[in-house]
Parts: C-alpha cells; sequence; structure tokens
C-alpha cells in the first residue's frame, strides 16, 4: 500500500509540473498597477521655486545619474528633466507605482510623492536604477 | 567592525522589479550600533554574575516543564475535531491560492505574490510566535498525504522507508534557499511562471518524499514546516515530556530545541538571507553590480550563498572556541549544533525590522486582493473595498525605534539562550571564557545587521 501511496504521490506531483511547466512563462506583458505619467516636450515654463530638479539622461544602454540618493520633502514637487535617445518608460517605485512616458529628445514631468520611504526610480527597457529618492 | 565585516560581504546585485513601491526609509543615528552593542555587553556581564546555574537543561520536564492548560480547553485542542477543522481551513485556502495561481493572471495584481511572499513567508513568523505550530497544523500537504494513505490504506506516518535521522534538516535547509533565491535573486520572482513552477516543484518533492518516508519528510523537509516548527519555539505553547499540552516560557522552550543535523546551516540561511536582502537595494550595492557587469543572477546567487556561508562559519567557529571536557560533556564538534537555538530569537528581530511595515502595509493589500483572484474587479469575500493604512510608514520614527529594539531584544533573548546552554554544556573553568567567542559574534551580527538597517 505504500507503493500505491507512492504511485499516486508522483503522479500528482507529475501532473502539477507538468501544468505549472505548460502555463508556464509565457511572459505576457504584466500590467502593473499605478498612476500613468507622461513627459511633455520641454517647454519654456520653469519649475517651481522649492522643487528638486534632476537631468536625467538616457543613452541607449546607460543611464545618469546611475544610482544617485536624493533627498526630497513629501510632497515636494519633483522636476525630471529628461534627455532621451530613444522613447521609453520611467518606473517611479513608491506606493502606488508611477509609470512615466517620455519621448525621445528632451522632456519634463513633474511629480510629487505623499508617503514617506525609499523610493527607486529606475528606467524600465535598461532596468537601471537612475536615483533612490528619499523622501521624508 | 561593522563595516568591516560588511565590506567582506559586498556582492552585487541588480534594481529587482520587486513587490510593493517605496522601502522604508534608513534609520539615521550611529547611536543605535554604539547602543546595541553596548546593550548587549552589558546583558552579557549581568548574566555571567547573576545567572550562573543552567535554567532550563531539562525544559521539557523539570520544574521548567510549565503549565498544564484547563482540561476542558486541552481537550478540545488535542480533538480530531479541532485538527480537522484546521486542516480543512487549510485546504479552502490553499484551493482558493491555487485557482489564483493556476487560472489567474500574471498582473501583479493577482493575490497569489502577497500570499506567497507576505502573509506565508513573513506571517508565519508571528503566527508561529502566537500559535506554535501552526503551519503543520494547516499543511495542505500534510493533509494531503493524510488522505493519500486513508485511500491506500496506509498509515501517513510510514513510507516506504526509514528517514535517515543523519539527513536531519538540512532537506528543508535547501528547501528555504530555494525560497529565498527565488525571492531575492530571480529577477522573475514577481511574475506568475515562474511562481507556478516553483511552487510545482515543492508540492511534487513533498508528496513523493512523504509518500517514501511517511510525513517525517515533512517535518525535516518542508521548509515553511520546518521554519515554523522552529519559530514556535519561541512560543508559550509546548508538550512535556509526557505529551501534555502545556504553556511554558517561551526561552525555556526555545531550550528544548532538537540539535539535528544542519540546524546550523538553516538558522544560517534564515540570517544570512535577511542580511542580503537588507543590503541588495542599498545604492552601493546596486553600482557595484552595475559596474561590475556580467551574469546578474549568478552574482546575486553567489553572494546569497555567500552572506548564509560567512553566518554559518562565523557561527561555528565562535562556538568551537572554547575549552571541553569531553569526559562529561559533548565534544566540541557538537557545540554548534547545540548552541543554534540561540540565533532563532536574532533571526526573529531581524525578520520584524525588515519586514514590519512590508507585513502590515502588504498583507493588508493582499487581503484586499484576495477578495478578486481572476483580477476581474470582483468582490468575493467583501475585502474589495478596504482601504490600506499606511500609519506606520507616515510614522518613520515609531518605524524605527521598533526595528532597532527588535534586532536589540533578538540579540540579547539569543545570549541568554547561549549562556544558559553554555553553563550546561561548559566545564566550569571555562564556562566565562568558552562564552567569549560567541559574545564577539554576537556584537559583530548586532553591529552589521543595524549597519544595514541604516540603509548601508
Amino acid at each position: 500500500m505504500e507503493t500505491r501511496r507512492l504511485f499516486v504521490a508522483a503522479l500528482v506531483g507529475a501532473v502539477a509540473i507538468a501544468v505549472a511547466g505548460c502555463g508556464g512563462s509565457g511572459g505576457a506583458a504584466k500590467a502593473e498597477a499605478g498612476d500613468e505619467l507622461t513627459a511633455t516636450p520641454s517647454a519654456t515654463a520653469s519649475p517651481a521655486a522649492d522643487a528638486k530638479v534632476i537631468a536625467v539622461t538616457i543613452t541607449a544602454d546607460s543611464v545618469a545619474p546611475s544610482g544617485a540618493k536624493v533627498e526630497v520633502k513629501r510632497n515636494q514637487p519633483i522636476v525630471l528633466e529628461i534627455n532621451a535617445v530613444a522613447a521609453g518608460e520611467i518606473h517611479v517605485h513608491s506606493t502606488p507605482e508611477k509609470h512615466i512616458e517620455f519621448p525621445a529628445g528632451q522632456s519634463t514631468v513633474t511629480l510629487k510623492i505623499d508617503q514617506p520611504g525609499v523610493v527607486d526610480v529606475e528606467d524600465h527597457l535598461l532596468d537601471k536604477l537612475i536615483v533612490q529618492l528619499e523622501v521624508t | 567592525m561593522a563595516a568591516g565585516l560588511v565590506g567582506l560581504l559586498v556582492g552585487p546585485v541588480a534594481p529587482l522589479h520587486g513587490l510593493g513601491g517605496a522601502k522604508d526609509l534608513p534609520i539615521p543615528a550611529a547611536l543605535a550600533i554604539t547602543g546595541g552593542t553596548a546593550a548587549l555587553i552589558v546583558s552579557f556581564c549581568v548574566l555571567v554574575l547573576a545567572w550562573r546555574r543552567p535554567r532550563y537543561a531539562d525544559a521539557a520536564a523539570g520544574p521548567h516543564a510549565g503549565h498544564p492548560l484547563p482540561r476542558h480547553l486541552a481537550d478540545l485542542l488535542d480533538s480530531a475535531g479541532w485538527a480537522w477543522g484546521l486542516r480543512i481551513l487549510g485546504l479552502l485556502f490553499a484551493g482558493w491560492f491555487t485557482w489564483a495561481l493556476v487560472a489567474g493572471p500574471d498582473r501583479v495584481t493577482n493575490p497569489v505574490f502577497g500570499v506567497f511572499y507576505v502573509l506565508l513567508w513573513v506571517g508565519i513568523v508571528p503566527a508561529s510566535l502566537l500559535f506554535g505550530r501552526i503551519f503543520r497544523a494547516l499543511s495542505p500537504l500534510r493533509t494531503i498525504n493524510l488522505l493519500f494513505a486513508r485511500a491506500t490504506g496506509g498509515d501517513p506516518a510510514r513510507g516506504l522507508a526509514a528517514y535517515p535521522e543523519w539527513l536531519g534538516l538540512w532537506p528543508a535547509t535547501i528547501g528555504l534557499f530555494a525560497f529565498v533565491w527565488q525571492e531575492l535573486v530571480n529577477p522573475e520572482q514577481a511574475y506568475i511562471g515562474p511562481m507556478r513552477i516553483w511552487l510545482a516543484g515543492y508540492a511534487a518533492v513533498m508528496l513523493i518524499g512523504s509518500a517514501v518516508f511517511g510525513d517525517t519528510w515533512l517535518s525535516r523537509a518542508d521548509p515553511f514546516e520546518a521554519y515554523s516548527d522552529l519559530l514556535a519555539k519561541l512560543s508559550p505553547w509546548a508538550r512535556r515530556a509526557d505529551g501534555a499540552l502545556v504553556w511554558r516560557s517561551p526561552l525555556a522552550n526555545l531550550a528544548t530545541t532538537k540539535p539535528r543535523p544542519g540546524l546550523v546551516a538553516m538558522v544560517a540561511v534564515l540570517f544570512g538571507s535577511t542580511a542580503f536582502d537588507s543590503y541588495k537595494d542599498s545604492v552601493r550595492w546596486v553600482r557595484f553590480v552595475d559596474d561590475l557587469g556580467g551574469n546578474v543572477e549568478l552574482i546575486n546567487t553567489l553572494a546569497l550563498l555567500g552572506f548564509c556561508a560567512v553566518i554559518g562559519f562565523s557561527f561555528t567557529l565562535a562556538t568551537m572556541t572554547t575549552g571541553v571536557d569531553p569526559a562529561r560533556g559533548p565534544r566540541r564538534a557538537a557545540l554548534p549544533n547545540l548552541l543554534a537555538h540561540s540565533v532563532v530569537p536574532i533571526i526573529v528581530g531581524y525578520m520584524t525590522a525588515h519586514y514590519l511595515s512590508y507585513f502590515v502595509e502588504y498583507g493588508q493589500t493582499t487581503l484586499v486582493q484576495l477578495s478578486d483572484p481572476m483580477v476581474t474587479g470582483q468582490n468575493l469575500l467583501g475585502t474589495a473595498n478596504w482601504t490600506v493604512d499606511y500609519w506606520l510608514s507616515y510614522h518613520p520614527g515609531f518605524l524605527a525605534d521598533v526595528k532597532v529594539i527588535a534586532v536589540v531584544v533578538g540579540h540579547i533573548v539569543g545570549v541568554v539562550a547561549a549562556h544558559d546552554r553554555a553553563l550546561e554544556l561548559l566545564p566550569k573553568r571555562h564556562q566565562v571564557v568558552g562564552q567569549l567567542g560567541l559574545l564577539v559574534i554576537m556584537v559583530a551580527y548586532t553591529a552589521s545587521g543595524l549597519y544595514l538597517l541604516f540603509g548601508a
């Protein structure tokens, strides 16, 4: 009877793995819940006096700054001045997340973060850390 | 010291697409390191002066064996109905989870991620501390093994062969490493496909293993069951040597941890992985990986393994730097396992420090998401309209205090447990000096642990 149990267990285990494998990592585009923002091509409008301005340069394979620490206050306007060789997306790992779509060339986006914490700002395509915001 | 130790451990990791958004603010005080290590040294001195006899040497049967529960309560908790109630609860929850896992979409709002990484992995700590060996009571795989055994006319405790005792907790240690690898290293940790494969492999290994070795396999190889059983040793619930259900001092309970082979490795994986988790998100680390280039996954795997190995080897070394009396006490090589239970409170301290806000906030999010397993906007359990309370995140000062206190208290309880065991094991003239190695390593752990919590 122990052999029978082993047989049943092995069968169930094999089916589980087969189901997992087949249904497996289809790698469908994963939509994350979050705020969607769009960076607009730079106009002449100058940022607010209390804003934290961060110049971001994105090339085909690198970001600058690369993993800098930036301190900001809660609800302080954060202005990203983006200079990119191609259109792309920046992910701001706040709660909830913010996704910023930017065009090729110069563009600007302003965001605010209300909740204190450490927030990673990454280029989505390159999967590289641009800045880490310390929101206090 | 802290920076030096951490410097040795530097390895690299890329920015993960982690779950759950913002992380806690770093703790802004070198004061915490000084205070924490001082607290540890002071408690050691007090112990050496005031705690001169082992109190918990015979905790399962002696004067610290605990108070029996009231008859009716004990009868209820020992009844078949109670056991089956918990098993059915476990099966129902596992069924709900499996539905979301198999049929649900690959979206981060699918509750499977929160259930796996937060409710299970983090929730197992408070649940086991409060209720004892909770995972084995709920474990759907233990129940399935039981049902298979009933269906085939066998005994769930018996398989084709006896479990080889020399294997000890090594299978569970490997399982725990597989979990922390999935959580911390796998770049696709937040995708549903790799999670399905991980869990299917887990279920297959557990079911086949328990058919071969009986349900002893689950106690020694199921990472969640072994972890929960270990944490339950810090709960007030226990069985006396005669089997009676008792409540006793968690310290006395901790002393009844069985020193099986692999116990040191198991606590090293639990402790080392939490340390790695604290460091891998730091800017310094991320830049280091970026500059290094190369296969990020491989580097991460080696770094995770390195953190666990450093803990395991330093603990082994520190516990063995003492004189022994082989005629009366244990051999030197047996000491690390006999003292390994003292790392359990430290693990609890770091789990608290590291995961408190994540557990409270992402845990709430998960409860909300559980109402909508197909992510179509349903409210099946009535929790979909709950809102998440971010009070902890808005009080970073309070959060920081709790974190420092958790780490320091964890270490102090660890020192007490180790001291009591050292009095029991070591010959009289080595009782103080023999503990110094362990004290040094505990101070180093505290200092580097707090340093890591500062955001490195």
